[in-house]
């Protein structure tokens, strides 16, 4: 993996051509070329952010709680189910074609549908939220576990290791290098979803439900200052989800070529 | 010595575990009763019948010509595959289609990259049926003779291949089967690790004489390491020919200077030859 200077290295091009770009936004907006109260130029943004900083914060920890809970609930379900699918014998044919049928439905569309089933409360906002995550951990953890090295199963087998302990020694552990790649799917996700699952209403809290409110009170300044922190926010989970990849998997060969 | 005071000791043990009473020691370690194995509609026999024996402490080796059905026989012999007609008995009792009772060293050392070289040689012995203290004692205690104790606590990516296939060889010698598979171990090393693995495997083996079935392309590799050599036919495999080797133990590398060493090797030689022959004329 890239050591600190690997890390600049490949960080510091993406950061120059950013400020390049906020740089000629700043200037286009300066003299004139762009409407302020469509597109507002990065200082007033920053200035009215710094402005309602506390509100801001506010919201921001609202979908902070819906992304967690949805992230953390449809992970989990996702992980229980893919095991159950791989140990329980022939209900992975059953199940399997329909949780991939099941990605055809755009869940936005059951917003509305859990609304009516479970109020607007935090409940079917939290369920929207999982049930996005569900799919990319579920499907990245079944392929995990049905794709183990043939070499090493053989071997196991060979000496008579029982199912139970192959699932927990073997597969499991394979499993896990494939989940953080669902994970970190899941996790992009859910701040998309939890955004979203904000905009279908039942709330007043939230970026999503304070994003609507400023987009209809034509604020831009306020609907760009969300969207930058909902940027900010994907690329904290995913992050940290990298990182704690990294921990988890410290048995792995360090990779010699750079990408 | 305090290797061979130990392996003593162990194999003693081992003795002492089997039933007493009955004619123990005249009981083959492994019997393979007229196996015959088919695969697939058309019915495509891969082993012919197949009949031999290994003595308790005895070294055999299976030769043959390469797809000649070596894997599906030792599948069948692990109990992961059962054979169409026939019966595998292990240590007097019958075993056919039944897992656990040999211990295996395939030709990749086959070590999981989640686990510590010294965590690998415990979980192979916890599955072989040791309990947890007694096999991680064992995996310290052995990883340190055979010089690799300062690797006890690495992943396995650093270890080099012959270094892999030494506790790969542990890891199968530890455990608690009085049966070992070596499928063709040092197939995938250069030819100088591979002589110095052969003699190392040697030096081990004859301090702790189990019994052991071992798969091998190398005529060579048969010669100095066995008591008995099966050459196997291809397609189906059946026995061509069974060859005890008479040179004495221990065995060094003057093994290669006996007079009687090229013949022998010329005669497996021929009947793998004729044993092709066999296979294409079908």
């Amino acid at each position: 993996m890239a050591g600190k200077r690997g890390l600049w290295a490949s960080l510091w091009p993406p950061i120059a051509v950013l400020s390049v770009i906020i740089v000629i936004w700043q200037a286009a907006a300066a003299l004139g070329y762009l409407d302020h109260w469509i597109i507002p130029s990065p200082v007033a943004i920053v200035q009215e952010a710094i402005e309602i900083w506390p509100r801001l914060m506010m919201h921001t920890g609202a979908t902070l709680r819906l992304m967690l809970l949805g992230f953390i609930g449809g992970t989990a379900a996702g992980f229980i189910i893919a095991a159950m699918l791989h140990l329980i014998p022939g209900v992975r044919r059953g199940l399997y074609p329909l949780l991939i049928l099941s990605q055809n439905v755009p869940v936005i569309v059951l917003g509305p549908i859990l609304a009516m089933m479970f109020g607007y409360g935090l409940l079917p906002r939290v369920l929207l939220v999982m049930m996005v995550c569900f799919f990319p951990v579920s499907l990245a953890m079944l392929n995990g576990l049905a794709n183990t090295d043939a070499v090493l199963r053989n071997y196991l087998q060979m000496i008579g290791i029982r199912k139970w302990r192959q699932f927990w020694q073997l597969e499991l552990p394979h499993a896990v290098i494939h989940l953080f790649s669902g994970l970190k799917i899941a996790a992009t996700y859910s701040v998309l979803s939890a955004v979203i699952a904000e905009w279908l209403g039942g709330t007043n809290k939230g970026l999503g439900s304070f994003m609507l409110l400023s987009s209809k009170g034509f604020m831009p300044e306020r609907v760009f200052a969300a969207t930058a922190i909902i940027v900010a926010l994907s690329l904290l989970v995913v992050g940290i989800i990298t990182w704690t990849e990294r921990l988890v998997v410290r048995w792995r060969p360090p990779v010699k070529e750079g990408r | 010595m305090p290797v061979s005071e130990t392996m003593e000791r162990e194999a003693g043990q081992r003795d002492a575990k089997q039933p007493s009473g009955t004619n123990g020691s005249a009981v083959p370690t492994l019997e393979v009763k007229g196996v015959r194995k088919s695969f697939g509609k058309a019915a495509k026999e891969v082993l012919g019948g197949l009949s031999f024996t290994v003595a308790e402490g005895e070294f055999v080796s299976i030769i043959g010509p390469s797809g000649s059905g070596k894997t599906t026989l030792f599948g069948v012999i692990g109990g992961l595959e059962e054979p169409s007609e026939g019966q595998i008995w292990i240590d007097g009792k019958e075993t056919t289609a039944t897992r656990g009772h040999i211990s295996y060293m395939p030709q990749q050392p086959s070590l999981l990259p989640w686990r510590t070289v010294a965590g690998n040689i415990e979980l192979s012995l916890q599955i072989a049926g040791l309990d947890k203290p007694e096999a991680k004692a064992k995996a310290a205690e052995w990883l340190e003779r055979i010089g690799l104790g300062e690797y006890a606590r690495s992943y396995p990516h650093v270890l080099s291949g012959g270094m892999g296939q030494r506790v790969s060889f542990l890891r199968a010698l530890l455990a608690p089967q009085s049966l070992m598979l070596l499928d063709e171990p040092f197939g995938a090393l250069d030819a100088l690790t591979r002589v110095q693995m052969q003699q190392w495997l040697m030096s081990i083996w004859e301090q702790n004489r189990r019994s052991v079935l071992l798969v091998t392309h190398s005529i060579e590799e048969a010669l100095f390491l066995s008591d008995r050599i099966i050459v196997l036919s291809d397609s189906p495999a059946v026995v061509l020919k069974e060859i005890e080797v008479p040179f004495e133990r221990p065995r060094t590398d003057t093994v290669w200077e006996d007079a009687r060493f090229q013949p022998l090797k010329n005669e497996i030689y021929d009947l793998l030859q004729s044993g092709m022959k066999r296979g294409e004329r079908r």
